[in-house]
């Protein structure tokens, strides 16, 4: 007769839970989430829970030095012209589909794609980046944000050598985005870097935020971000990148280039010419803190710069 | 007379913004080119104190015409009043 000595892990069969009950309690505790989740965040949630996003490892090589904004923050203070010039166009933005969404990678390249998020959240090397957000305005955010580099990305597409800029072009949506009905604005928004920027390994392609796929508010289901540039130069809600040898004119270069030009870098010497650069409010606190020279990445992306002294790097 | 000469004053800037930005460049554009930030402060001035469709009912359309209307606006409304109250204009 064999005998059988239990495992540490293990317990008599007459203590186990009848299968019957823990699935209706899954299954209750599951409606009761829902209901409760869709009544706190509206739609934001409801969309983020039919998205998925496979959890990513922290890249803990970009350190933020700072608390993590709390998500509300993140998520309903936004500047998305698109949905409206105001801060609170959270709610406006839920009205976007975020599925299906594809983004076009093309001009200058050995082969053009056209990529599914779905498919790049699948196959692309996630890793959640804390980077801090410095926005033109002097206020900052710090946010986890899941994503991919961006050069991992041109690298599939093969960019030519004549390639020197990277231009992104935001979704233009009428139906759902009321901003565009400002028709003085020269939509659609276009943002650009130097493709040697693009392939800096700051330089991150966003999917996700707080371990959830990126709300529109934010830019999702797909935005860009460089961390040592004023945020206005990361491209939100992106249908397109192109590969060009033309420097791309941006949305607020267009506007006003005197006060918002191609380069954008963080700069607290440099101040905009209506207001200091010198610090930043930090948003959910109280605190006002200096700000550094590129957003504090300058051992990053000093050397990008180096030769380019009669550009104005720093508006 | 003062009234007559502010109606004027509106009517000349007017005529000179339309001759130098074009007929149909808009005033919002024209106040972007200015101060980029001046919309989004009255839009969330606007949609603070009022409420947000207020910004998309009357703010929009007036900030999509062209830019050398409301000045005109001004100066004929201007006129209109001088001519009511004649000797006091």
């Amino acid at each position: 007769m064999p005998i059988r000595i239990p495992r540490g892990w293990e317990i008599p069969e007459s203590q186990v839970t009848p299968e019957h009950l823990v699935f209706n309690r899954r299954k209750a505790l599951g409606v009761g989430a829902g209901l409760v989740g869709a009544a706190v965040a509206g739609p934001a949630l409801a969309q983020g829970a039919a998205r998925a996003l496979p959890p990513a490892m922290r890249n803990t090589r970009f350190a933020p030095g700072r608390d993590i904004t709390s998500e509300r923050d993140a998520t309903t203070y936004n500047n998305f012209y698109e949905f409206g010039a105001d801060k609170g166009i959270s709610r406006t933005a839920q009205r976007m589909p975020l599925t299906p969404w594809t983004v076009k990678v093309e001009g200058m390249v050995e082969t053009p794609r056209e990529f599914g998020v779905e498919d790049l959240i699948r196959t692309m090397p996630l890793e959640e980046r804390v980077y801090r957000l410095r926005c033109v305005e002097a206020w900052s955010m710090v946010i986890p944000w899941t994503g991919f580099p961006l050069s991992v990305l041109l690298a599939q597409v093969k960019p030519l050598a004549s390639a020197k800029y990277v231009r992104f072009e935001t979704a233009t949506l009428p139906a759902v985005m009321p901003g565009l009905r400002q028709a003085w604005y020269p939509w659609p928004y276009i943002e650009g870097c130097t493709i040697e920027e693009a392939g800096n390994e700051l330089s991150f392609m966003v999917v996700g935020a707080y371990g959830k796929p990126l709300g529109a508010q934010n830019g999702g289901p797909i935005r860009f971000h460089q961390p040592w540039k004023y945020g206005f130069k990361a491209g939100k809600s992106l249908v397109k990148i192109s590969l060009t040898d033309q420097r791309p004119v941006s949305f607020w270069e267009t506007i006003q280039a005197s006060e918002y030009g191609f380069w954008a870098n963080v700069n607290p010497e440099v101040a905009h010419p209506r207001w200091s650069q010198a610090n930043e409010r930090v948003i959910g606190t109280n605190q006002r803190v200096p700000t550094q020279l590129f957003n504090g990445y300058g051992d990053f992306v000093a050397s990008l710069y180096t030769g380019l002294q009669n550009e104005r790097l720093w508006a | 007379m003062v009234l007559r000469l502010l109606a004027l004053l509106f009517a000349s800037a007017a005529l000179l913004m339309g001759l130098a930005l074009g007929w149909g460049w808009p005033l919002g554009a024209t106040i972007s080119r200015v101060n980029p930030t001046a919309i989004p402060t009255l839009q969330n001035l606007l949609s603070g104190v009022l409420w947000q469709q207020a910004w998309n009912a009357l703010a929009t359309p007036m900030l999509d015409s062209p830019a050398w209307l409301a000045p005109a606006m001004i100066a004929l409304i201007l006129f209109g009043v001088a001519a009511m109250r004649p000797g006091k204009g």
